[in-house]
């Protein structure tokens, strides 16, 4: 309908179908006539169809009210049956014919409440008597539980002595269930009673409560310590896994090296004194480096052989890639700038042009020795500045102890493990004999010339 | 309304600050006024004998007055029309201190205008639904039951405690509520329409103490607070005004003060915001000023006390900064902040229901209505609260509905259909006196 009438306002040609759709759909429209009572452009705004599910009566809209019903409002009292008193309080009631509505008052169903059991002294003396409650407490227990239905938690705010809600609750449930044990004429009835079929239980409440209010009572402050605790020992955990797999790599590694050892008959190569020291005449595919790692950590060597050795076929630069890689994780990116300055100034390529085994060892080797090399300056002059201002601050200063102590700590940094086998153009930095003497004042820079 | 059945009950709440009165079934109270009364003692030059005979043939029309009243030498003030007049020797008492009643008298005159000089109602027609403190005695509630029965003759009375109504308007049952008014900010739990009363907490920080501190904070500035009875402007050319001091020498101590706290209040409702960190002087030392115009033409230019005086609630030790408030100094260290007193609350309650109560925290009375107060409650409470559970402070956004919010609770009350059965009506009182409220009214 709708359409058609757009179509004429607008001014178009109805199309020729469209004249058919009229006529048919001119005896719809007769069916489809809008309800009296509203006007047709409002009926159109609800799609022009009847709704779904019928809301207003549309007719009895405009119906008048029938004559002879005679609808008034008075002030008329209240008639309840949930009042005992004879209170009169007035409300306006829509009254019919002069007849004010018979019946209780409406909200007087709502009136409900908990049907508690009372018992009489003498079923108190046979059956509910207990060492910790009195008589008094008892009786003043069920009032309450009766004014306010059975709501354990006002229960407890209200009674006069300072009980728990499960001490209340526990003395309720076992005198209801010993009453209705008593006034029972047969077990059986009884069975199927909530009461009796799961007895109240303290204990198991005190403990769900006392959980429940360890969780709710920590504050934030103690949940981030417990967070940071829990972090804490996952990382621990984690480092000790990563250890004892790391461990058992190396063993496996030391099985492989002492049977190519044993195969290869080559004297002298203690297998126990350093374990990644793989001679390169060995047959293994290991990637083995000369050197045990300086300032690897085992676990990072032991990552980076394994993830080499997965590859099974690789280019010899890229596994001396992922070897630096590894042995410079553990440095800060200075630390690595310094190495390749280091190892420019000496004339060293950063990449090795030929990537022979040996070269490509010895390169490594390079590296690492310079990042221990460093690492020791700076210890040594750290310790240096400690000294000088420890002799400052007493003049009476003992300042080798400190530096002889650091250098005596430290010696893992120190790659101590260092094979006895060495390529003889190097000198490891394991000579302790040439720690400058306490009394230079100057720290005494080591240069690469001095190795 | 669904489950509503009007009696005509009226709602009456008397609080520290404000008296609010009005019919039940409506959204607001229509008569609110100062609850303190303007008292004038007889002048002194007149004759004892003479007074006193007068004064006996006078109390039986008394009752027929409407705001005056005689009892022996006193003439009492009540209402805010009559208040704002300034009279001589008039000193303004308060019924209520420490948050419970403690002048009869003055409750009974307040309680009188409230019902003919602002409601016009006769209460023997209407049963009366009172709201009272959650930490009320026995002996306060029978006092109020038998002045109501004795004197106003109603057909039916109710007490309702101020919490418990809180909850109700925002249509709960269990909440936790935080009642910032007047006198003083109390802390209630209600559980399932009870008040939880061994949980309550209550501080004697409220809005009055705010202004008195922000009162003395401008005083120790230098700022002079002129109340506005004590000066006239006059135009001395178009536009610019002069202000000339009048003398009022007869004008009583705590008038002045009344007055001056009513500016005082304005200020501090206009300007106040709670800050959202601790408040301490270094980083509010430089924060931009905001001006005020007093009513005598001055512009005060308040800066840090913006944030500082609301901070008090939080941290009740920064009072001790601001001077003349040293005589609170000794009371301070037992009253601890805001959020303290919520985790302490809700940590003496019952551990079934603590995860709902933190989950449901409303927000009541004339002072939570301050700017920026309940942001930084949930987030301090949040910081302080276990992990586990939700909190959540709700506040109406209208800040009418937080400072009526509990006669707007008993207004709902009083028009359920289904407490109808509930009144202490007053045959009740005749048959059992007046101790038998303690069981009609949890």
């Amino acid at each position: 309908m709708g359409g058609t009438d757009a179509k004429d306002i607008l001014g178009l040609p109805k199309t020729p179908l469209s004249l058919t759709q009229e006529k048919k759909s001119r005896p719809q429209k007769e069916s489809h006539r809008k309800p009296d009572g509203i006007s047709r452009e409002v009926y159109a705004l609800t799609g022009g169809v009847a709704p779904l599910m019928p809301s207003i009566d549309v007719t009895h809209l405009k119906r008048p009210p029938p004559h002879d019903e005679k609808v008034a409002w008075q002030w008329l009292p209240v008639k309840s049956s949930a009042r005992k008193d004879d209170l009169q309080l007035y409300h306006w009631v829509r009254v019919v014919n002069d007849v004010p509505p018979t019946g209780d008052y409406s909200f007087a169903k709502y009136n409900k409440s908990v049907d508690v059991l009372k018992y009489t002294d003498d079923e108190y003396e046979n059956h509910l008597t207990d060492p910790v409650w009195t008589k008094e407490e008892t009786d003043q227990l069920f009032e309450l539980c009766e004014r306010f239905d059975l709501r354990f938690t006002v229960i407890a705010d209200r009674f006069p002595l300072s009980r728990t809600v499960e001490e209340l609750k526990d003395r309720y449930y076992s005198v209801t269930r010993a009453l209705l044990r008593a006034r029972a004429q047969s077990p059986a009835e009884l069975a199927n009673h909530p009461l009796i079929k799961e007895p109240y239980d303290m204990t198991r409440d005190r403990e769900r409560k006392r959980a429940l209010s360890m969780v709710l009572s920590q504050s934030r402050h103690q949940e981030k310590k417990d967070a940071e605790i829990l972090a804490e020992a996952k990382r621990i955990t984690e480092m000790r896994l990563a250890a004892r797999n790391s461990i058992l790599i190396i063993l496996s590694i030391k099985r492989l090296v002492f049977l190519d050892v044993q195969r290869a008959a080559e004297p002298d190569v203690p297998a126990n004194e350093n374990i990644g020291s793989v001679s390169p005449s060995s047959n293994s595919q290991l990637p083995a480096t000369a050197v045990a790692p300086s300032t690897l950590t085992m676990a990072d060597y032991a990552s980076t052989l394994a993830s080499l050795r997965m590859l099974h076929v690789y280019l010899r630069t890229y596994g001396l890639e992922q070897m630096v890689q590894a042995a410079s994780s553990a440095v800060g990116l200075r630390t690595i700038k310094r190495v390749e300055q280091t190892l420019q100034d000496l004339g060293v390529n950063l990449k090795p042009k030929v990537p022979t085994k040996t070269v490509c060892d010895e390169h490594l080797e390079l590296r690492k020795e310079i990042l221990t090399l460093l690492n020791l300056q700076k210890q040594l002059q750290y310790k240096e500045s400690e000294g000088s201002s420890h002799r400052e601050g007493t003049y009476a200063a003992m300042p080798d102890t400190p530096k002889d102590r650091v250098f005596a700590s430290e010696p893992f940094s120190f790659g101590a493990e260092r094979p006895i086998k060495k390529e003889p153009k190097r000198k490891g930095p394991g000579r302790r004999s040439d720690t400058p003497s306490p009394a230079h004042k100057r720290p005494r820079k080591l240069k690469a010339s001095d190795l | 309304m669904y489950g509503g059945d009007e009696v005509s009950a009226i709602v009456v709440d008397l609080g520290s600050h404000t008296c609010k009165a009005g019919y039940a079934g409506e959204d607001a109270p229509k008569a609110v006024f100062p609850s303190v009364v303007g008292a004038v003692d007889g002048v002194e030059a007149m004759d004892v004998d003479a007074d006193s005979a007068k004064n006996n043939s006078n109390s039986e029309d008394s009752k027929t007055n409407e705001s005056d009243k005689e009892k022996g030498k006193r003439k009492l003030y009540v209402g805010s029309q009559a208040l704002n007049y300034r009279r001589d020797h008039m000193e303004i008492l308060s019924p209520i201190k420490d948050g419970i009643v403690s002048d009869w008298d003055l409750v009974d005159n307040i309680w009188e205008h409230a019902f003919r000089g602002c409601l016009m109602i006769d209460p023997k027609e209407h049963p009366m639904l009172l709201a009272e403190p959650p930490l009320n005695t026995q002996q306060q509630r029978e006092k109020a039951a038998e002045l109501m029965f004795e004197k106003y003759k109603v057909p039916a009375l109710f007490m309702a405690k101020n919490p418990v109504l809180t909850s109700f308007a925002t249509g709960r049952a269990t909440s936790l509520v935080v009642d910032c008014g007047g006198g003083s900010t109390t802390i209630s739990p209600v559980h399932e329409g009870y008040v939880l009363q061994k949980a309550v907490v209550s501080a004697p920080i409220g809005g009055e103490f705010l202004t008195d501190c922000l009162l003395k904070s401008l005083e120790s500035k230098g700022i002079k607070i002129r109340p506005r009875y004590s000066f006239k402007r006059k135009e001395v050319r178009p536009g610019e005004f002069q202000v000339e001091d009048v003398g009022v020498p007869d004008t009583t101590e705590s008038y002045k003060l009344f007055c001056q706290r009513m500016i005082v209040g304005d200020i501090k409702d206009s300007i106040c915001r709670v800050p959202d960190t601790p408040y301490d002087d270094k980083s509010y030392a430089n924060i931009p000023t905001t001006s005020y115009e007093l009513p005598d033409g001055q512009t005060l230019e308040i800066g840090a006390d913006r944030f500082k005086i609301p901070d008090v609630m939080f941290n009740p030790s920064i009072v001790q900064t601001i001077h003349g408030m040293e005589k609170y100094g000794d009371m301070i260290p037992t009253v601890r902040g805001l959020p303290h007193m919520v985790m302490e609350s809700i940590n003496k309650c019952d551990v079934d229901i603590r995860r709902e109560l933190y989950s449901s925290i409303l927000l009541a009375g004339g002072t939570s209505s301050m700017q920026q107060l309940k942001e930084r409650l949930e987030k301090d409470l949040i910081e302080e609260s276990p992990h586990s559970a939700r909190v959540k402070v709700l506040a109406s956004g209208n800040t009418t509905e937080r400072r009526f919010s509990v006669w707007i609770g008993g207004s709902i009350l009083a028009s359920l259909g289904s407490f109808q059965q509930m009144w202490f009506s007053k045959s009740e009182y005749e048959e059992h006196g007046a101790s038998y409220i303690q069981r009609k009214c949890p």
